[in-house]
């Protein structure tokens, strides 16, 4: 039995899971568990699959608080996950889907457009424009410098972004860039009431940085990145 | 599932209700949510590669010399043109899509230069 997370008891989810199968929910006491039937294991992380997984989460939240798992949690029987999970950390659970209720994430990804980043660089980096010009600089050195430069710009791109969006929102949950032109790849936990606000600040914020940067917002979606159990695993 | 703009002001914020591609489901389905025990997690084929693909190393000789020819590529005249015509245009929203799309790409292809990168 495949969970994809945890919703308030009494409510349905209207959607189709990992291999097309039939959505459901397992109820106990004010909790319900958001499953589907699963083959035998292991499990492939698919891309499909992980969309789906997404997407039955994202249906469930339309009205209703979620507690998002990580994929790939698979319990051997609605028993198992009664016994093992919903009654076993049963105060904690309850605990949990009521302090995400009425909040959602956002998540933005910014990053620096190349020519545009490396152009001001190279107008505004003594360094960078002198070992660029110099016939015999060794590239290894140039490119340090270069690297400085961006890493410099990143991290003055990042606060900027951070601390524009923050106001609107109730934690901050920033990643390491995966990428030398990224700029932030962070989630805001925000109160749903909130959202137009956060998304107006967001999109000024992309206007102000236009052609310099590009941004991404994907939300309101289930607070993937704000759940955890004392004592448990992240 | 498409990039929806509409309801927003302006292009220049690109927008997704849910995670779409593929770098949004693995930063999030893959890597946040909720962890039980260890236990009910059932060895999921794939997971291992992914994350570790998802990894790039900023700070080495082989981002360095990227970087060195990056700027010894740059045509200055022509970026500064490229840059007026864009403010002029006042429309960054195509430009800003390509690029989100080729960081996709990016993204699900060529593991294995990016493993040869990692090791350096």
């Amino acid at each position: 039995m495949y969970v994809y997370g945890l919703t308030a008891a009494g409510r349905d989810v209207d959607a189709r899971g990992i291999g097309d199968a039939p959505v459901s929910t397992v109820e106990h006491g004010e909790l319900a568990a958001i499953v589907s039937a699963v083959g035998v294991a292991p499990l492939r992380a698919k891309r499909r699959d992980l969309l789906r997984h997404s997407d039955v989460l994202q249906a469930a939240f339309t009205d209703a608080p979620v507690v998002p798992l990580r994929f790939g949690t698979v319990f051997s029987s609605k028993e198992e996950l009664v016994g093992d999970f919903l009654g076993a950390r049963y105060e904690e659970l309850v605990a949990l889907l009521q302090r995400v209720e009425g909040l959602a994430e956002l998540r933005v990804r910014a990053s620096f457009v190349e020519r545009a980043l490396l152009a001001e660089v190279v107008r505004d980096d003594p360094r960078v424009a002198a070992l660029r010009a110099a016939p015999n600089a060794s590239q290894v050195e140039l490119g340090e410098a270069v690297a400085h430069a961006v890493a410099a710009r990143r991290v003055e791109a990042a606060d900027e972004a951070v601390a524009t969006l923050a106001g609107h929102a109730i934690q901050v949950q920033a990643d390491e860039p995966s990428s030398e032109y990224e700029v932030l790849r962070a989630s805001f936990l925000v109160d749903r009431r909130h959202v137009t606000a956060f998304e107006l600040a967001a999109e000024q914020l992309a206007q102000r940085q236009r052609g310099r940067i590009t941004m991404e917002l994907v939300g309101p979606m289930p607070p993937h990145s704000f759940v955890s159990l004392g004592g448990g695993r992240r | 599932m498409a990039i929806a703009t509409q309801g927003t002001a302006s292009n220049y914020l690109q927008r997704a209700p849910s995670p779409s591609g593929l770098a949004d489901v693995v930063d999030l389905i893959l890597d946040k949510g909720l962890v039980i025990d260890a236990y009910v997690r059932v060895a999921v084929i794939g997971i291992e590669l992914i994350t570790i693909d998802a990894r790039i190393v900023v700070a080495s000789v082989d981002t360095y010399l990227r970087f060195a020819e990056a700027v010894n590529r740059l045509d200055l005249t022509q970026t500064e043109a490229a840059g007026l015509k864009e403010l002029r245009d006042d429309g960054g929203g195509n430009k800003a899509k390509g690029a989100i799309e080729g960081a996709k790409e990016a993204f699900s292809g060529n593991s294995r230069e990016r493993e040869g990168a990692k090791k350096d």
